[in-house]
């Protein structure tokens, strides 16, 4: 009845490994529920139902809900919603902030896709964040999203090439860009 | 888009985006938001049968000379801006096409084509209005995902080899001398200009209507253009792309020196997303300087 120590303390490694494992997997590969961190995705993911975002702005820069952390790997929305923190124009990020909110980034990565049907709404800066200055993205497919109300773009591009931006419905945004260019795409 | 280059922008809808107090400075008299915009060095893109309205602006193009090269076709571009906009904002707030990448010197360095659009704001010869009917768009949709779906299942790269000399090569690729003569080296040559890589490969497809979108999307992915005579010969631009690539599908004269090349070219046209075409012309081909380029308006084809 009684295990040896050595046998019980590998069991309860392997169980915690196990656990660790599947934990990774499971936030990986199927997202619903509040994020409070953003959510760097390294497998195909999908969303299992709604996602509200309230990652804290602490870096400069992009605090995106969502990244890409691979390459040659897909996010599908499912037919789920995706919902910032703000409601523009109210809330909506300045040109001079250093650090804002985004949905979902993708910065230097290579044949990656977000597919839809799905919405991408109320972030401070984007909805859908496609590259930066310095960190150039190529081979990305957005097809079918629904990016709406949110402050800037609902999605913004740059430095990204041969990519596909397919079926998507881009409504509503740019109601809060506090002056800067911006728009659906 | 900001410096986003060779991407393909297809079937969106972009609807009621921006603010009309939104500008670039205080004394700008239009908005700088818009449905879909292109900025820095964005160049070579593809925004095809997108549906652009309610916006303060439908398609703004940025200044400072570097958008170029784009494609900007078949779109419906109509109500940007919203009449409430207008009402409270004034007429120069916004407009369907805002173009602040043509000046009086470069008046067209994108391609637009059957647009359908109402208020253009920009340098360049305005593409609005433009109401025309899209009556071959089921033939091209059709064709399209005909042509996807037979290639899909195929092999990932398609490979076809061109003789000059070969009993094979397509009638319509030939090279032989027609009237121009293959040792003057002045001439003037009328034709329409096609991908090349298309053309050889069918001719008849390459300069049919239903080919427009195909070779638009090749275009934008490098695929060389040249000038293809009644007499089936094709005269490759010295300079690339650069000059007739605001002319694919139109009827061109053009003036300069021909020289015979004897190198093996290969021209790789893209299949999906994925897979690639190439076809290697070997044998030789023809490549003109071209001093002077006018486009042949359909009123005088008929004395072309």
């Amino acid at each position: 009845m009684t295990q040896p120590l050595s046998r019980r303390i590998t069991l309860c490694v392997f169980c915690a490994f196990a656990l660790f494992v599947c934990g990774a997997r499971a936030q990986a590969n199927d997202i619903s529920g509040t994020i409070n961190t953003t959510l760097v995705l390294y497998n195909d993911s999908e969303l299992s139902g709604d996602v509200t975002c309230a990652v804290p702005l602490t870096n400069a820069g992009p605090n995106p809900c969502i990244s890409f952390g691979a390459d040659h790997i897909t996010l599908r929305l499912n037919g789920h919603t995706i919902t910032g923190p703000v409601t523009p124009p109210t809330g909506c990020s300045l040109p001079s902030d250093h650090m804002f909110g985004v949905g979902i980034a993708v910065l230097d990565r290579s044949d990656v896709k977000i597919e839809g049907p799905g919405i991408i709404q109320h972030f401070e800066r984007w909805g859908v964040l496609v590259g930066l200055t310095g960190h150039p993205n190529s081979e990305v497919t957005v097809k079918k999203v629904t990016a709406h109300h949110n402050c800037w773009s609902g999605m913004q591009t740059f430095s990204t090439t041969d990519s596909n931006f397919e079926e998507n419905v881009f409504t509503s945004d740019s109601s809060g860009s506090n002056g800067a260019g911006c728009g659906g795409t | 888009m900001v410096s986003g280059k060779n991407n393909r922008v297809r079937l969106n809808t972009f609807y009621g985006n921006g603010s009309a107090t939104s500008k670039d400075s205080s004394s700008a008299t239009n908005s700088n938001n818009f449905g879909l915009g292109l900025f820095g060095a964005s160049q070579n893109n593809l925004l095809e049968k997108n549906k652009i309205g309610g916006n303060i602006n439908g398609l703004y193009l940025g200044g400072g000379g570097k958008v170029t090269g784009n494609i900007i076709r078949r779109n419906v571009i109509l109500g940007n801006p919203p009449a409430e906009a207008i009402r409270q904002f004034g007429v120069s707030i916004g407009a369907d096409i805002q173009d602040k990448a043509a000046s009086p010197t470069t008046p067209s360095p994108n391609m637009f084509e059957d647009n359908h659009c109402l208020i253009y704001a920009g340098a360049g010869p305005s593409p609005c209005p433009n109401l025309g009917e899209h009556e071959e768009d089921a033939e091209q949709d059709a064709v399209g995902a005909f042509v996807r779906n037979r290639l899909a299942s195929q092999a990932r790269v398609f490979s076809a080899v061109y003789r000059l000399n070969s009993p094979f090569r397509p009638k319509a690729a030939r090279f032989a001398a027609s009237g121009e003569g293959p040792d003057s080296n002045s001439v003037t040559v009328t034709g329409k200009v096609v991908e090349a890589a298309c053309f050889m490969m069918h001719a008849p497809a390459a300069t049919r209507a239903s080919h427009r979108d195909c070779g638009a999307a090749c275009l934008a992915r490098g695929v060389p253009l040249a000038i293809a005579t009644d007499a089936g010969v094709l005269y490759f631009s010295a300079d690339g792309n650069q000059r007739l690539k605001s002319l694919l599908n139109a009827r061109v004269r053009a003036s300069g020196t021909v020289l015979e090349k004897h190198d093996t070219m290969e021209l790789k046209m893209p299949v999906g997303d994925k897979n690639q075409m190439v076809v290697r012309v070997e044998g030789g081909y023809k490549q003109i300087t071209i001093q002077i380029l006018e486009k042949i308006p359909p009123a005088k084809r008929g004395a072309a």
